[in-house]
């Protein structure tokens, strides 16, 4: 690839030439592609490592020099001989001659520095590499902004600010950088700089402030600090796009919606200007479609294509009406300038024809769009006619026509109940519809909201509420939709479908439409086919009860799409597990209440009444505490007006009851005293048989309330916070959600914290640290997409319990092991070997994720555990295999395995039979003759050692871990390359242990101990197989095995033994080199042990390279005591001199050929047990006190913090003064 | 008999959705029992006055819905009660009252978590089922 010309300085320390002519040179680094490379090439190795130099990823270059000069320029690299040498070629046959024509060497270089600028140029323009939206001023910023504050590619810097940053009271004039996951500010004046980084997850508050000083401000408020931003250019601009991405990080916490760049993005017109990126376009259009889709309340997806003003002629008034007209995709909208005057919703897929009309100087350039019901829409003044018109055809090809939704003239019930009142209305719909239209398309105006303020006629609710909703839309579009889903639901099972059973007779129990199975059954089909349709908020109480009302004037259609326009448009977040929505909304009639009516809100605040009573006002829409027939009337409004209705009427029923409520002792008087005034609520238009209701029905006491007639209800709070606008209502929402999310983290925080306190030492202060920092991984590889694979956003599911909710990867946890846990070794790769096993092991169910509590559990072990614990951690880590990237399977079994002992909640002291079935019963017939001996063995060891200490530890051990004794002689064997991949961890982990040598040694004389004893263990092992080989069924030969040592788990042999005999052979090749792959392979194997056996002498040298002492020869079970002090000083002098290069030891043993020239296998029958490890272990005082030590976290999570803190570690924390938070 | 002045003691129930929670609370404040109540969204609230060894108690019965029913201990008192028959609910809520009224003597320090009298699951399931059947 060819490079801008870069002056170099050293052309040959660390690299070889490979090609020169009198102007180029070809060089390679040094330590690239020759296998070993040599000395030289190791060092340059490291220090490209170091360095981080890019000529790791490109070993190859191409300097330009020109004869005289000593400056180089770079001018090409690449990563294979081949681009290279193509650079190389081009270079010679293009550019040698034309060189040879210069004569000065100012004008060569300049010349060459040209052409390649040229050729990169020429490169870039027929690529084009990415199609990038950005300008080139606005790329610069995104280069400051990743530099400055270590941001990775993926995070995408939305726009940059100019403004003041309140540091003390001190104004810091700088940069505020917005990005999708984080706000940065930076600012570098007069040698100080001032950085800030805080995420938008972690913010608690932001208010636009005014003070006296301040008269512009934003405040950022985040758990542990409040920053003052000031003096912007345009506040409201900044503002706003900072609401919108905190409020995209809130929908992440909640529900996981990572942000997505929309790619379908209309390309505006070129006007924007300069330093606008893409993405900040991207956001606004998203939020203009946003406003535009509530407004016209259209379908989740439509998005608004553009806007225009004009008129509408208005037949009803004879007027010409000034106003906006809105098209997107699927609709044109029109609502007038005075916002109550006259709105307008047009689906396309009811357009017959749209036509530009004759311009005229009263009328200029009109449009006119008919409908298939014969309507005729007027519109005029339209500035861009021919291009709107341009757009709207397009937008109508591409709709097709379905003809679906062809609702019949109602008239279904019953007119017996002709009583007046219900017929005026009906007539005053008639006549609204012979004025205004019917249908969709019809003219909604002043006097629609009047009628429907009046409530709307019982046969006609279902139809209006349709059409007020929007959920027409929803239906229209996607005919058959429901009964799919119905079909699809049918039978299934789920949490969600219980709980709906459990509700179905506790909906409208009052009604009868609900006495009966076909009315259940009607409201089990819509809420199933909810719940299948969207799993995140599945089936949540208060649906049963708004969706039996729905299904009393709706068809079963009609009524899952009105629930639909419910859950996901008009109530958003309503239903989720957490009923967030209404939460946020309860907070937002705090707020209002606050506002409208103060005289209540101290009280109320002291009574708490607002949150606890107000839950199901919000939730039901009033229809679990009004009665029936005066609720309806409620839901009418609701579908015309919005839950600003909702809110209206709220504070109405306070504002009704100021004095009874100011007159309360308590919360409990003052629900009660609400409680009753919503009972007496009335509709005396009502045709309906009444229906007591629930309280009225038992509540007897004192005399009844008066009646309070809901249309004067309406009425009233119309007039009195009619002005509360619905865009105010969202900006508060927004706020409120803020708080109520942040809220909800710090319980699930709590929760979690409480739950799990009682399983570890650590404190209640250090777990919520330990989980902050985990739930930061976790969101930090939602931010910026983990190592591929599952997607880390899906792993966060708020419906889970709150244990569950966040699980982190491997890759993720690599990190936090690293920073947080004891054992973690300095040397980078050995720290990745062991994340990975550790990872496995805390990893229960095998799903390559693990949770808190999974977390915590290891973690608690390795900082709080006592010796015995942290060593059988150690062991059992390496039992799992190491790179098992090949076999999966055996990792998961092995996981399965020790799934038992680490996780408090599950164990009951023994493993289940059926899991050690799976793995590791081929290990049983092993076990036996080890656990008889080794005791005899271990006390011989300590008698010759003398120390007190490992009695006492020994003693310790006995007595504490009897009951563990059990599970720990199940504790799978290590093989010899298991065994030194412990040693190897073991060598890694003292590296900055101020005892570092001691434990050096400590090591080397366990190690070679625990060789030794494998060595011994292995004449056992042999005798055994004899034994086996004797036996002419090798089946059999299994199954006796275990039997033979009193039957510890004979259920897990025939476990086995019933997968059958060909899933048997892959079953066992997984356990690893410690088990005989395969029938054929363990015929040969005992026939090579056989040979060993007969020549101990052999046996001895070959898998014991280490021990070259005479000793071992006439190693026999009875002499193990002198060959282990012998064998083990040998060792130690040999380990002595070559620790500091640990592996190379024993990794020796690796390479030697062995036996059968079986590659991966050592030495098959070499094993030691987790006893011997252990015993072995005591032997040595300094371990022992290493891992008795008790680690303290605080200091860890601490540095944790900080080095997080800084976001990514290109930054050095030290150079800067930080303030960050979060 | 030390004080005859009135005490306000406030009762929660939590359980499980749909076991009888409304139920039980209407049985004891109203002695009524209605096959028709609607699941209870938030939470719901009756009081009641009683006199418990001769002193006036205001109990407040709150229903609420609860994820999960924390510890339970040993010695709970426990009553099989039947809402619909009103069955042991009076004894039920009485023994609330006066073991209430007596740890308010032995505890003055506030506890996060009171000594819970559990009702158990089996009679408030019997309970619904019965009220289901009917």
């Amino acid at each position: 690839m060819w490079v801008h010309p870069e002056e170099v300085l050293q052309a040959s320390a660390l690299w070889i030439t490979e090609r020169a002519n009198p102007y180029f040179i070809l060089q390679k680094r040094k330590g690239h592609g020759d296998g070993r490379g040599g000395l030289a090439g190791l060092l340059v190795g490291t220090l490209d490592v170091v360095l981080d130099s890019s000529a790791r990823v490109a070993p190859y270059r191409i300097l330009y020099q020109t004869p005289d000069s000593l400056i180089y320029w770079i001018i090409a690299h690449g990563c294979s001989r081949k681009e290279i040498t193509e650079h190389w070629e081009w270079l010679e046959q293009n550019l040698l001659q034309t060189l040879s024509i210069f004569e000065n060497e100012n004008d060569i270089t300049t010349f060459v520095k040209g052409k390649v600028q040229g050729i990169i140029a020429e490169y870039n323009k027929n690529h084009d590499v990415k199609e990038d939206d950005d300008t080139d001023k606005f790329k610069e910023a995104i280069c400051t902004f990743r530099k400055l504050f270590g941001m990775p590619e993926e995070e995408k810097l939305v726009n940059y600010y100019s403004c003041s940053y309140w540091k003390g009271h001190v104004p810091r004039q700088g940069w505020l950088y917005l990005s999708i996951n984080h706000i940065c500010f930076y600012s570098y004046l007069l040698g100080k700089e001032a950085k800030l980084v805080i995420r938008w997850a972690d913010i608690t508050q932001l208010e636009k402030s005014a003070t006296l000083l301040l008269p512009d401000a934003v405040k950022v408020s985040t758990r542990v600090a409040e920053h003052v931003f000031s003096v912007f250019l345009n506040i409201n601009e900044t503002f706003k796009l900072m609401e919108q991405l905190a409020n995209i990080a809130m929908r992440q916490l909640l529900d996981n919606e990572g942000f997505e760049q929309d790619r379908s993005l209309p390309k505006l017109k070129r006007k924007t200007p300069k330093k606008v990126s893409a993405l900040k376009r991207d956001l606004d259009a998203r939020a203009k479609s946003e406003r535009y889709r509530a407004l016209f309340r259209l379908p989740k997806d439509e998005k608004l294509d553009g806007h225009t003003g004009c008129t509408l002629w208005t037949p009803f008034n004879k007027m010409h009406i000034l106003g906006q007209m809105f098209v997107s995709t699927n609709y044109i909208c029109f609502t007038s300038k005075e916002e109550t005057l006259c709105s307008l919703i047009i689906p396309l897929r009811e357009v017959t024809i749209v036509e530009k009309a004759d311009s005229s100087n009263f009328l200029p350039s009109p449009v006119s769009i008919s409908t298939k019901n014969r309507m005729t829409f007027l519109f005029a003044n339209l500035k861009d006619r021919d291009f709107l018109v341009q757009r709207i055809s397009d937008f109508l090809q591409q709709t097709t026509s379905k003809i679906y939704f062809e609702r019949e003239t109602t008239g279904s019930v019953n007119s017996s109940d002709d009583e007046a009142k219900e017929f005026l209305k009906e007539q005053a719909w008639k006549n609204h519809i012979t004025e205004y239209g019917q249908g969709v398309c019809m003219y909604r105006t002043e006097k629609t909201k009047d009628l429907v303020l009046k409530g709307i006629p019982e046969n006609m609710r279902g139809e209006l509420w349709l059409l007020f909703s929007g959920a027409i839309n929803e239906m229209a579009t996607h005919p058959g939709y429901y009964e799919d889903l119905v079909e699809k639901s049918m039978g299934k099972y789920n949490l969600a479908t219980e709980e709906i059973e459990r509700d179905l007779h506790r909906s409208l129990p009052e009604h009868p439409a609900f006495q009966n199975e076909m009315g259940i059954a009607a409201l089990r089909r819509v809420l199933t086919a909810y719940a299948f349709r969207n799993p995140n908020i599945g089936y949540c109480q208060a649906m049963n009860i708004v969706t039996s009302v729905l299904l009393l004037y709706a068809k079963e259609e009609e009524a899952f799409w009105l629930l639909v326009a419910l859950c996901e448009r008009m109530l958003p977040d309503y239903y989720n597990t957490r009923v967030v929505g209404a939460l946020v909304d309860q907070g937002v009639f705090e707020e209002l209440a606050r506002e409208y009516v103060p005289e209540l809100y101290d009280c109320m605040q002291d009574l708490g009444v607002i949150s606890t009573i107000s839950l199901s006002w919000f939730l039901t829409l009033f229809l679990s505490v009004m009665p029936f027939e005066s609720a309806v009337v409620v839901v009418d409004c609701f579908f015309y007006e919005g839950i600003k209705v909702i809110f209206q009427l709220a504070l109405n029923v306070l504002h009704a009851n100021i004095h009874q409520l100011l007159g309360a002792k308590d919360d409990g008087e003052a629900m009660t005293v609400l409680g009753r005034y919503l009972d007496s609520v009335t509709n005396k238009d009502s045709t309906l048989p009444p229906i007591p209701h629930l309280h009225s029905l038992l509540t007897d006491d004192g005399d009844p309330h008066p009646e309070v007639d809901i249309f004067k209800l309406v009425r009233s709070s119309y007039e009195k916070f009619g002005s509360i606008r619905a865009d105010v209502i969202e900006q508060m929402r927004f706020k409120q959600r803020l708080r109520v999310i942040q809220t909800i983290e710090d319980t699930t925080k709590r929760n979690v914290v409480r739950t799990i306190v009682t399983e570890t030492a650590f404190s209640i202060d250090e777990l919520e640290e330990l989980y902050v920092l985990f739930k930061e991984e976790h969101l930090t590889s939602c931010y910026w997409g983990g190592t591929g694979g599952s997607n880390p956003t899906e792993r966060h599911d708020p419906s889970l319990p709150y244990l569950e909710q966040y699980r982190i990867d491997l890759e993720q946890f690599r990190g936090l092991f690293s920073l947080l846990f004891p054992w973690a070794p300095v040397n980078g790769a050995h720290a990745d070997l062991l994340a990975l096993r550790f990872f496995r092991l805390l990893d229960h169910n095998g799903d390559s994720l693990i949770n808190f509590r999974e977390f915590i559990s290891g973690l608690s072990v390795l900082c709080h555990g006592d010796l015995t614990e942290k060593l059988k951690l150690l062991y059992k880590m390496h039992v799992i295999p190491g790179k098992c990237q090949e076999e999966p399977d055996s990792a998961f079994e092995a996981t399965q395995y020790f799934f038992e002992d680490i996780t408090p909640e599950t164990s009951n002291g023994r493993p289940c039979p059926r899991q050690h079935a799976r793995g590791y019963t081929m290990f049983t017939p092993q076990i036996v003759p080890f656990s008889l001996y080794s005791p005899l063995m271990l006390t011989r060891a300590l008698c010759k050692l003398h120390t007190p200490d490992y009695r006492h530890y020994l003693r310790l051990w006995n007595q504490g871990t009897k009951n563990k004794l059990d599970n720990m002689k199940d504790l799978p064997k290590l093989n010899q390359s298991q065994f030194i991949e412990l040693c190897k961890t073991l060598y890694n982990m003292f590296s900055e242990d101020a005892q570092e040598q001691e434990l050096y040694h400590a090591t080397a004389t366990v190690t070679s101990l625990l060789l030794e004893m494998g060595e011994v263990g292995k004449l056992f092992c042999h005798s055994k197989d004899q034994e086996e080989q004797d036996q002419d069924d090798p089946e059999e030969a299994k199954t006796s095995g275990p039997a033979q040592d009193g039957g510890t788990k004979p259920e897990g042999v025939f476990q086995q033994r019933g997968q059958g005999e060909g899933k048997e052979e892959s079953q066992a090749r997984p356990c690893g080199p410690a088990k005989r792959d395969g029938r054929g392979e363990q015929l040969s194997a005992m026939e090579e042990i056989r040979l060993e056996d007969s020549s101990p002498k052999d046996t001895g040298t070959s898998s014991s390279m280490l021990i070259s002492d005479d000793e071992t020869k006439d190693d026999t079970s009875m002499s193990s005591y002198s060959v282990l002090s012998g064998g083990s000083h040998e060792l130690d002098d040999k380990l002595h001199c070559e620790d500091i290069n640990d592996d190379t030891v024993l990794v020796r043993s690796e390479n030697r050929p062995h036996g059968g020239g079986n590659g991966t296998s050592i030495d098959k029958d070499w094993a030691i047990t987790f006893e011997q490890f252990l015993a072995s272990v005591l032997t040595e005082q300094a371990l022992v006190l290493y891992f008795e030590k008790p680690v303290e976290v605080a200091a860890r999570i601490t540095n944790a913090k900080n080095v997080r803190k800084v976001g990514c570690s290109l930054l050095s924390a030290s150079d800067y003064e930080i303030s960050l938070s979060g | 008999m030390t004080s005859r002045k009135k005490v306000l003691l406030k009762v929660i129930i939590l359980g499980d959705s749909g076991v009888g929670k409304t139920s039980l609370m209407n049985q004891y404040v109203n002695r009524k029992f209605s096959n028709q109540y609607k699941a209870t969204i938030g939470a719901d609230f009756l009081t009641k006055e009683v006199m418990v060894d001769d002193r006036l108690v205001t109990m407040q019965v709150t229903t609420k819905r609860a994820q999960a029913w924390c510890q339970s201990k040993n010695n709970i008192p426990y009553f099989e009660t039947s809402a619909k028959e009103a069955i042991n609910v009076e004894q039920a809520f009485q023994t609330i009252a006066r073991n209430a009224l007596k740890q308010e003597t032995e505890v003055e320090l506030y506890n996060e978590f009171p000594e819970p009298i559990k009702l158990d699951r089996n009679d408030r399931a019997k309970t619904s089922a019965e009220a289901c059947t009917c």
